[in-house]
């Protein structure tokens, strides 16, 4: 059936240029390329630098920055010139911790997400693409490790294991790739009935590949989206479990500075207001980067049919 | 080279304990090189199910579809790759046959290099050109890198068709290849399909619901109803004399122009 | 009921007696965004006049600006604001390009009735059918439950529905593409309207059913002597059923005139090629012919000379 999509389409009977061989149809207007509209937009313009500082600072602040861990200076000095964010109760330069946990948690945030993605464009690909069996399958794993209390798997992994980076990581992992798994296996079941996938079987295409050529990519708009603000609850989490003290004392995130500034509330005040501004303004970026990698990928918005 | 459906049956399961459905019942036909086959009928027909089933996207329920006298189900590595090759499919666009995100020359070429036409970029690039040529999109290479959005619907018809050539089939299956285009656009791509006959030799099973075109294109028409072929036969006469009431309903439908001065 | 029915006659007595149209666009610009700061003009300089009881057909290709038209004429083009509208769009002597949006739902709740190309979009699928044609019955004949079932079902029988209680009672998934065709016919025509605004109203359907929904518009309209346009690609659906054809291309009216002079006599290039081109479908003795790309870049470069 003709549509009125098509209608936009009148500069289709300006043919570009005076190629005599050019068809009857000329070139349709093209979108303007997704990561333009993205990098055009104010609220990227603001957040995207400021998530790439914090990012640049966590990797080679350690550099620029004194010990985190050296005690020998004053404790609880406020901000000034020789210690910019101050000391903590045991002397240690503040910044340098800051920076430091910077590294923890932006590590876990992207780590943890990244390995959402991973696991989740496999788990529901597969399920979405196969259906059937496979589907059920996936689809009973899925949701046996959403309700996994991740809480209390984070404390007894921690009385059992010890509590370091890598088990965190794990941890927040295995509790946080179902929901990017939906997403991927909603669109996976979508795409596999379209034509083209059909097509792709016609012509000889085996599962797998249609999977990793035609199915996947497509699907990858929302799962993007999804990721990026995977990132941002995944410090938050990190953040909170190591507010309740499950995380590693030798390499403190964030969260591990705000539950040791708990006790100095009243005197310190910088103890607690810096790693919380930085948690705050980097899920803030990351979610707005999110929403707007999310207006930028659906085209629709603003489009008129 | 001869495929054909032996007395095919198609039915899938009922909902939840209901009946089952039979889209397909008990229908047989003949596809060759160089014959254009029709396959007519409305929605609810069974035709898409007939033509999935030669293309083995379903399996049958019962019967065989066969590629000259052997089943295709038993296929296996190597001959079902090249059972694949020569029996194509051209799907019903519109912007759906397509992967949005794949150009002309990656969608065309990526066939090409599946079924070992040709190898290495320039080579394959070569093949892509001269199936776009083919059918009708030329220069060619103004086309190679564009994305299906970018293209107008009667040209991605063409890119389907292309892709469908490039591999040198015997037969097309083509579901509605032309039914949502405009007329001058139909026209064109169903000249295109009706040369390639003659240029290439290749035979299509042309499933439609649109009874006027198939007057113009097929050399042997099935009309089906209800997942059964209630009439066949050679173009002229299945038009001149059609013997079933269902045929007749169809052919009266088709709302038509009086005829030039 | 028969009152309002009767002030409507009236007025179309007055109406033809003051020969003014029901419809007289003039002029019709439409501007769309096409990205972010690209626009194209779908329709220049479009000019189409309905007079009561007649019937339009309005036939192009997709891209013509046809189903724009249609839209504008209906204000149901999108309110964006880079969506700009030029142009007299006058009905029944009021001019309504720039009116508020209360005037547009106005006129379309009393006056145009719509049917479009997908019954799904158009129908809200959490309510009964007959529920959905009882909120186009006029204000009058709503009063009592038992008169607006009656209602109901008369117009649904007028539209082809022979079942018309039972229909009543579904949902529109639980219906055929035919059905649910016929029933947005039901609901335009339960509001008694002046004017009948179909785009693609048979496309997506199987042609048996095709022809049997455009008889039900066709015979409908005669009874209710409703005012119609007709728009689709399809030319030998328009011809069918109009007294005067409009030839759209690229945005504008190539020809226009009686629909059996068109198609007898085209005196466009465009339509020329059209109309071979649709009788080389059917016509075993023709070639099959496509309208060739110079013949549409030099059309193109003509409209291009034309414009201001």
């Amino acid at each position: 059936m003709t549509t009125t999509d098509e209608a936009i389409v009148i500069g289709a009977s300006q043919p570009t240029g005076t190629d005599p061989g050019a068809p009857t149809e000329g070139r349709v207007a093209s979108r303007r390329p997704t990561w333009k509209v993205f990098l055009g937009k104010p609220s990227t313009l603001i957040f995207l630098p400021l998530l790439l500082l914090f990012v640049l600072v966590s990797v080679i602040g350690p550099f620029f920055v004194g010990s985190p861990s050296a005690t020998g200076n004053p404790p609880l000095l406020p901000p000034s010139g020789q210690f910019p964010l101050g000391t903590d109760d045991l002397g240690r330069d503040y910044l340098a911790r800051v920076v430091y946990g910077g590294q923890i948690s932006l590590l876990v945030g992207f780590t943890v997400a990244l390995l959402c993605m991973t696991i989740g464009v496999v788990v529901g690909g597969l399920a979405g693409y196969y259906g059937g069996f496979m589907d059920t399958a996936l689809v009973k794993v899925a949701e046996f490790f959403q309700v996994l209390p991740g809480l209390i798997l984070a404390l007894v992994a921690a009385a059992l294991l010890g509590s370091n980076v890598l088990i965190i990581v794990v941890i927040l992992a295995i509790t946080m790739w179902p929901s990017c798994a939906r997403i991927v296996r909603a669109e996976a079941m979508r795409i596999s009935k379209l034509g083209y996938v059909e097509s792709a079987k016609a012509a000889g295409f085996g599962g797998i590949r249609i999977l990793w050529s035609d199915v996947i990519p497509n699907a990858m708009p929302p799962v993007l989206v999804a990721t990026s603000m995977t990132v941002g609850r995944a410090i938050l989490v990190e953040s909170g479990l190591a507010y309740l003290g499950i995380g590693d004392t030798n390499r403190p995130s964030w969260g591990a500075l705000l539950n040791s500034a708990q006790a100095y509330m009243q005197q310190a005040w910088w103890l607690a207001l810096f790693p919380g501004m930085c948690i705050f303004l980097v899920v803030l970026a990351v979610n707005i980067l999110g929403d707007g990698l999310n207006d930028a990928l659906n085209p629709t918005i603003g489009r008129v049919k | 080279m001869l495929l054909e459906a032996l007395s095919v049956t198609k039915s899938f399961r009922g909902r939840r304990g209901g009946a089952p459905v039979v889209a397909v019942s008990n229908a047989s036909l003949r596809a060759e090189p160089g014959r254009f086959v029709a396959i007519v009928g409305e929605s609810g027909s069974g035709k898409s199910t007939l033509a999935r089933m030669l293309l083995d996207l379903v399996p049958v329920t019962d019967g065989t579809v066969e590629l000259d006298g052997h089943d295709i189900a038993q296929l296996r590595g190597g001959e079902r790759r090249a059972y694949r090759r020569r029996v194509q499919a051209v799907l019903q666009d519109p912007a759906g046959s397509l992967n949005p995100r794949k150009r002309v020359e990656q969608a065309i070429g990526e066939v090409v290099r599946l079924h070992r036409i040709a190898s290495g970029r320039s080579a394959v690039r070569a093949k892509v050109i001269e199936a776009l040529e083919l059918v009708g999109m030329e220069p060619a290479d103004r086309f190679l890198d564009r994305f299906p959005h970018e293209l107008s619907g009667g040209q991605r018809q063409r890119v389907l068709i292309a892709r469908a050539i490039a591999l040198g089939p015997d037969i097309i299956v083509a579901d509605e290849a032309v039914s949502a285009l405009d007329a001058s656009v139909k026209a064109g791509v169903l000249k295109v399909m009706a040369d390639l006959t003659e240029t290439i030799g290749v035979g299509y099973v042309f499933i439609t619901h649109d009874l006027p075109v198939v007057r113009k294109v097929a050399d042997y028409v099935y009309v089906m109803k209800s997942g059964e072929i209630v009439e066949e036969g050679p173009k002229h006469r299945l038009f001149a004399d059609p013997q079933h009431p269902y045929t007749r309903t169809l052919l009266a439908a088709a709302p038509e122009l009086a005829p030039a001065d | 009921m028969a009152a309002v029915a009767n002030g409507r006659a009236a007025e179309r007595e007055s109406r033809a007696a003051g020969r003014e149209p029901i419809l007289r666009v003039e002029h019709l610009r439409v501007h769309l965004p096409t990205g972010d700061r690209t626009e194209v003009e779908a329709v220049s300089d479009v000019s189409i006049t309905v007079h009561d009881g007649e019937r339009v057909g309005i036939v192009g290709e997709s891209g013509s600006g046809k189903s724009i038209t249609g839209r504008a004429i209906s204000g149901l083009l999108p309110t964006s604001p880079r969506v700009r509208v030029e142009g007299a769009i006058h009905f029944s002597g009021r001019e309504m390009n720039g009116a508020s949006a209360d005037a547009w739902a106005e006129v379309r709740a009393r006056r145009i009735g719509m049917i479009f190309q997908d019954p799904l979009t158009f129908l809200n699928p959490t309510m009964k059918v007959g529920a959905q044609v009882a909120e186009s019955l006029e204000p009058q004949s709503r009063r009592g439950r038992a008169a607006r079932v009656s209602e109901v079902a008369r117009f649904l029988r007028l539209a082809g529905l022979d079942d018309a209680e039972q229909v009543a009672m579904r949902f529109p998934h639980e219906l055929s593409g035919g059905m649910r065709q016929r029933v947005l016919i039901a609901i335009a025509i339960a509001k008694l309207p002046d004017l009948i605004i179909a785009d693609e109203p048979t496309t997506a359907l199987d042609a048996t059913v095709q022809a049997r929904v455009l008889r039900t518009l066709d015979e409908t309209v005669s009874q209710l002597g409703n005012s119609l346009i007709l728009i689709s690609h399809d030319i030998a659906v328009v011809a069918g059923m109009t007294d005067r054809i409009y030839v759209m291309y690229n945005g504008r009216v190539v020809e226009e005139g009686l629909t059996a002079e068109v198609l007898a006599r085209p005196r466009h290039r465009y339509t020329q090629a059209l109309l071979r081109s649709v009788r080389s479908l059917s016509d075993e003795h023709l070639e099959l012919y496509s309208i060739p790309w110079e013949l549409r870049r030099e059309l193109s470069k003509e409209a291009a000379s034309h414009a201001p």
